[in-house]
């Protein structure tokens, strides 16, 4: 992934989520004030119920104080003190002076509490109301709420009792008003909330006992879980309801409990809200989130992939220019103008190139005298040896003059095969120049390394055991599972003669000679070891110089020549030695020609002879 | 023709008139001139419209199409004879009277009845009154078990079995004569004829005039201006505010409008209110659910509280004063005994249901508060009974029925057997005598198929220019004896009767 990938993917990352920071905090905190001001609507709605139901509660009783101050009542409570009196005459009344009050309920009892005239009940005259007559100042007690019995059913009711005192005995009136829906129309509701009501009249869950302003409720099951919640623990209770898969259907619902003088659980209101808004603004703030994280994700992309590429941009040509100068350009230069990090990182990497092109071309120079001297020693030291019997032979040319003519013959033809002898060296001497001049472009094909690591030690098997030399032993750990390489043949073989010819000239008193191949990740390894003498570092570290050797005769060509060829092939060479302890020489080809090997390999096939003198250009003009 | 019989009124002042006279001599001229006042005032005077309201809504006024509703046909037994006659009617004291007939005779069995009719009679639209005019109406009710014949001046009636009650039959029954022309408005000849009647879907107001050629006298209002249909309460109110004359009040409405100061008149309780089990159902095979059912019941509590002192403990079918046996009747509530009839259980028995249904007619103005009622003593000895009216009863089924049964005739006999065969309770052949009817009165009683609860009375609600009113013992009213005061009444001095 590159940087600017990078850089862009982490400022999407950070836009997304400081949007969704922002969303959720603002969603949090939506919700929380909706919550908080759903709960004050609740509140207030609980306080205008108990407002009103305190305020309903004084109706209800000033309402039965006034039938209990009417003439026709203090007329009733005097006739009925006559023991001879017929109570049956007011059978219909209680009827009539609860319409006059609006009152639901009115039940005119007497001393006993058997009651004269019932409005809601009219069949139940004589049934005896007993709890009315264990309470002594009924005047002084507020409304409350009690079960009232119907024919047909029972009722939840507000009530008051007052008395009506003539003499001795009591006239009780027991009025009320039902608690129903025409109640919780009295509430003046929010929009978004309703009030229910649950007359807790029966034992369990009863459906039919609920009801809203409109009556009988829809779903009435679905608030069984809160009613009997509430029921059991007396204590309000709270539960949301989501009435359909969509969550904006949702309410909540917060329970009231509504009790009896004796603590009795009667009735519980229920006051619903809808959490439609809230969640109609949640889903709001959603959108408008996913939106704003879009547009903020489309202008972070744009204005990261600006930053990112203003950022990356001189990073980039740095790297490339990196790349240039890894690749041999050491003229590359970084054009960045900004006065940054990264702008006195590009002036220093130029000033780095240019450093290194300066060094470089004093080290090529160095190393160029270096070269010309050491091939000028080489040369001079080669040229030197058949020279001198050059010189001796033609000064004894010059004296066999004065011999006789039989001597001078016999000398001249034994001066003339030395100096041939001497001149064929001299033209070994200057071919082999020629040839490491001469290295040519490979020419891969797939080559089977092991054939040919058996091909090149069979060539000097003579050698292993010559006569007048101590033997050397070949040794060979030869991976048969090897594959095929891509190689040019001849020079793979060169290259392993020379090797094998290398380790020859390092064991000069006899030794093993071993041979290893093996593989690893597309790379096929050689090694060839010896039991020679080894090396000292220095020796190691100037080894494939070419024209440096340690030997008395050698060229210092040998190895400089497997180093050329294995380079061709796109490998690797090293030497692990140690003085006394041998040598091995570890080669590591790849399977398959790097593409960029083979493409120099054919460019340096097709323009060969131009590359020819380049690479042989010291040497060769030198030589020529 | 003048009407030969006296108001009440004129009847109870004459001894006030002498009483005051020797009371008061020393203000003779004055007292005198005073009861003069008094006594010019209570005459009748003939003329004006009598305006009646009723609760119930006949379609039409013809004795063929008898009605078989109970509450319809005691309306039609109150409107028919103003427009037409029987042979014979009821006096006050329920026996029969010669009407267009002056005399009759039968023989030994009963089967022959020979009706001997009044002559001078016309029909309303002048049509003399002749034996086959008689005959052929009679023919039309009486059915097929009888043979009507006109004689000369007299119709003759053949029993296919014995009718000892035939009178009773005839002067209860719809056993009216009239002409039926072409057009099929039936004429008679009552004080009355019909002026208008209204058309189906018009507002229910029937107009009647004076029958100046009644037989029986010129009635002394000019027309009768009659409402039907009309809730009780708002006939309480139109008789209250002087918008009617004469209407109909429930037994729980009495007390109460006589407190407004309505004048009121009641006949003796001579309505039967019972409760019926329907053999259909279940509870109505199990003797002690039935049993339990009429002991629990508080007859006393619904005479005296429900239809406020305007009915009477029904321990039998007959009310005391007609039958004279009613008192040897149990008819207290015995609680512990209905709850041990309850618990009481064969072995292997089906438990039985404790719920009842009680079905009440939702016309009756009372009959919701005496099936509540009920259905509140019931609920004491732990049987729950659902309310509920006929007009809400549409595919429901009841157990019990809560019927209004109003007398049929001032005659025992007659009124228990038609009675027993309506409860389907079996009819001796024998009810002539008091004991064959307290017999087979108990036996019915007993079963317990048919509960009575209270008999109540028929209570009618006047306005202060009706003067002359004449209640019958079991009900009913004399629109033809009922005249108007001209003055107008001083406040508060309605007067009860």
């Amino acid at each position: 992934m590159s940087f600017r990938t990078k850089l862009l993917l982490i400022f999407t990352l950070t836009t997304v989520a400081g949007v969704t920071l922002v969303a959720w905090g603002v969603s949090s905190n939506t919700r929380r004030a909706f919550e908080q001001f759903d709960l004050n609507r609740t509140d207030a709605l609980v306080t205008q119920f108990q407002r009103e139901y305190q305020q309903r509660g004084e109706e209800v009783v000033h309402r039965v104080q006034g039938i209990a101050d009417a003439e026709a009542t203090l007329r009733m409570a005097i006739a009925l003190n006559n023991p001879q009196a017929d109570p049956s005459q007011y059978y219909n009344d209680a009827y009539a002076l609860a319409k006059t009050q609006q009152l639901d309920f009115l039940e005119i009892a007497g001393d006993d509490g058997a009651i004269i005239s019932s409005a809601q009940w009219p069949a139940r005259f004589g049934y005896k109301n007993d709890w009315v007559t264990t309470e002594s100042d009924w005047n002084s007690q507020r409304a409350f709420l009690r079960r009232v019995e119907l024919p047909d059913n029972v009722e939840l009711g507000l009530l008051a009792v007052r008395v009506v005192p003539i003499g001795a005995k009591k006239l009780y009136l027991m009025g009320g008003q039902q608690l129903n829906q025409t109640f919780l129309a009295s509430l003046v509701l929010p929009e978004g909330m309703r009030a229910l009501l649950y007359r807790n009249l029966e034992p369990g869950f009863v459906a039919t006992a609920l009801s809203d302003l409109s009556g009988a409720v829809r779903e009435a099951d679905r608030y069984a879980p809160l009613i009997l919640r509430v029921q059991q623990q007396k204590v309000p209770g709270e539960m949301t309801i989501q009435w359909t898969s969509d969550p904006a259907s949702a309410e909540s619902f917060h329970a009231i409990p509504l009790s009896g003088r004796n603590g009795d659980l009667l009735g519980i209101l229920l006051l619903g809200s809808s959490r439609h808004d809230l969640v109609m603004m949640l889903n709001f703030i959603r959108a408008l989130a996913l939106l704003v994280a879009g547009a903020a994700i489309l202008v972070g992309v744009v204005l990261g992939w600006w930053i990112s590429a203003r950022v990356t941009r001189p990073i980039e040509r740095l790297a490339a220019g990196a790349r240039e100068v890894a690749a041999g350009n050491w003229e590359t230069r970084v054009n960045v103008r900004s006065r940054d990090e990264v702008g006195q990182l590009a002036a220093a990497f130029n000033d780095m190139t240019r450093q290194l092109a300066e060094q470089r071309e004093r080290l090529v120079q160095a190393e160029r005298v270096a070269a010309w001297r050491e091939l000028a020693r080489r040369l001079a030291h080669e040229l030197k040896n058949p020279l001198f019997p050059l010189q001796l032979t033609v000064e004894n040319l010059q004296r066999a003059r004065e011999q006789t003519s039989d001597q001078f013959d016999e000398i001249f033809f034994e001066s003339t095969a030395a100096l041939r002898a001497e001149l064929e060296n001299l033209k070994t001497i200057v071919g082999r120049f020629s040839d490491f001049a001469k290295m040519p472009a490979p020419h891969f094909e797939s080559v089977d390394l092991n054939d040919a690591v058996r091909g090149a030690v069979k060539l000097f098997e003579p050698q292993f055991s010559a006569m007048g030399r101590p033997p050397i032993t070949p040794e060979f750990y030869l991976d048969q599972n090897l594959d095929s390489i891509e190689a040019d043949p001849a020079l793979l073989r060169r290259a392993l003669e020379n090797l094998v010819l290398n380790s020859l000239d390092a064991m000069p008193a006899g030794g093993t000679l071993t041979v290893r191949t093996s593989q690893n990740n597309g790379t096929v390894r050689l090694e060839v070891s010896d039991t020679g003498s080894g090396l000292t570092p220095e020796e190691v570290e100037r080894l494939f110089t070419p024209y440096y050797t340690t030997k008395q005769h050698g060229t210092g060509l040998g190895l400089a020549i497997v180093q050329s060829v294995v380079s061709d092939h796109g490998g690797k060479i090293s030497i692990e030695s140690a003085p006394g302890a041998g040598a091995t020489f570890r080669i590591d080809l790849p399977l398959r020609a790097p593409a960029q090997v083979k493409s120099a390999a054919k460019s340096a096939g097709a323009a060969a002879a131009p590359e020819s003198a380049r690479t042989a250009q010291i040497p060769d003009t030198n030589l020529r | 023709m003048k009407r030969t019989s006296f108001p009440s009124h004129a009847i109870h002042s004459a001894p006030r008139l002498v009483l005051g006279i020797a009371a008061t001599a020393a203000c003779f001229a004055l007292s005198l001139s005073a009861v003069r006042r008094a006594a010019a005032s209570a005459r009748p005077v003939y003329g004006g419209t009598l305006r009646v309201q009723m609760r119930e809504h006949l379609t039409a006024l013809d004795p063929r199409v008898w009605p078989t509703d109970p509450a319809e046909q005691a309306a039609a037994q109150r409107l028919m004879p103003l427009v037409f006659d029987r042979l014979v009617q009821f006096d006050d004291r329920g026996e029969p009277q010669p009407a267009l007939a002056v005399s009759w005779q039968h023989d030994a069995q009963s089967l022959n009845w020979q009706f001997r009719l009044r002559d001078g009679v016309k029909f309303s639209d002048g049509t003399a009154l002749t034996p086959d005019n008689a005959a052929a109406s009679l023919q039309q009710t009486l059915g097929k078990d009888f043979q009507v014949r006109a004689l000369p001046g007299t119709v003759q009636i053949q029993a296919a079995r014995s009718a000892p009650d035939l009178l009773v039959e005839l002067a209860a029954g719809p056993h009216f004569i009239f002409l039926a022309p072409l057009d099929n408005s039936l004429t008679g000849t009552g004080a009355f004829r019909v002026l208008t009647w209204p058309a189906a879907g018009a507002t229910p107001v029937v107009s009647l005039g004076a029958n100046d050629e009644c037989w029986a006298g010129r009635p002394f209002v000019d027309k009768i201006e009659l409402t039907m249909g009309v809730d009780p309460q708002q006939q309480a109110n139109a008789v209250s505010f002087g918008e009617a004359d004469v209407v109909e009040l429930s037994a729980s409405q009495v007390r109460r409008e006589q407190q407004r100061g309505v004048r009121t008149v009641s006949s003796e309780p001579a309505t039967l209110l019972a409760l019926e089990f329907d053999t259909s159902r279940p509870a109505a095979n199990d003797q002690n659910l039935r049993a339990a059912v009429s002991l629990a019941i508080d007859r006393a509590a619904i005479a005296n509280v429900v239809l406020q002192r305007q009915a009477a403990v029904a321990a039998g079918f007959l009310p005391q004063w007609l039958s004279g046996y009613e008192s040897l009747l149990r008819a207290a509530p015995d609680l512990a005994r209905a709850k041990e009839l309850l618990s009481a259980q064969a072995p292997g028995e089906v438990p039985r249901s404790t719920s009842l249904a009680l079905v009440y007619d939702s016309s009756d103005a009372d009959a919701r508060a005496v099936a509540e009622r009920v259905a509140f003593n019931l609920r004491e000895v732990g049987l729950a009974v659902q309310v509920f009216s006929q007009a809400s009863a549409a595919g429901r089924a009841s157990d019990l029925r809560l019927v209004r049964i109003p007398l049929r005739a001032p005659d025992p006999a007659v009124t228990l057997a038609a009675l027993l065969t309506g409860f389907g309770e079996s009819v001796p052949a024998d009810l002539e005598t008091s004991e064959s009817r307290f017999a087979a009165e108990r036996a019915a009683i007993e079963s317990f198929r048919v509960i009575p609860l209270v008999h109540e009375t028929e209570s009618y609600g006047l306005g202060p220019h009706v003067r002359n009113w004449m209640t019958p013992l079991w009900g009913g009213w004399r629109l033809e004896e009922v005249s108007l005061s001209a003055a107008e009444p001083a406040a508060g001095a309605a007067r009860n009767q």
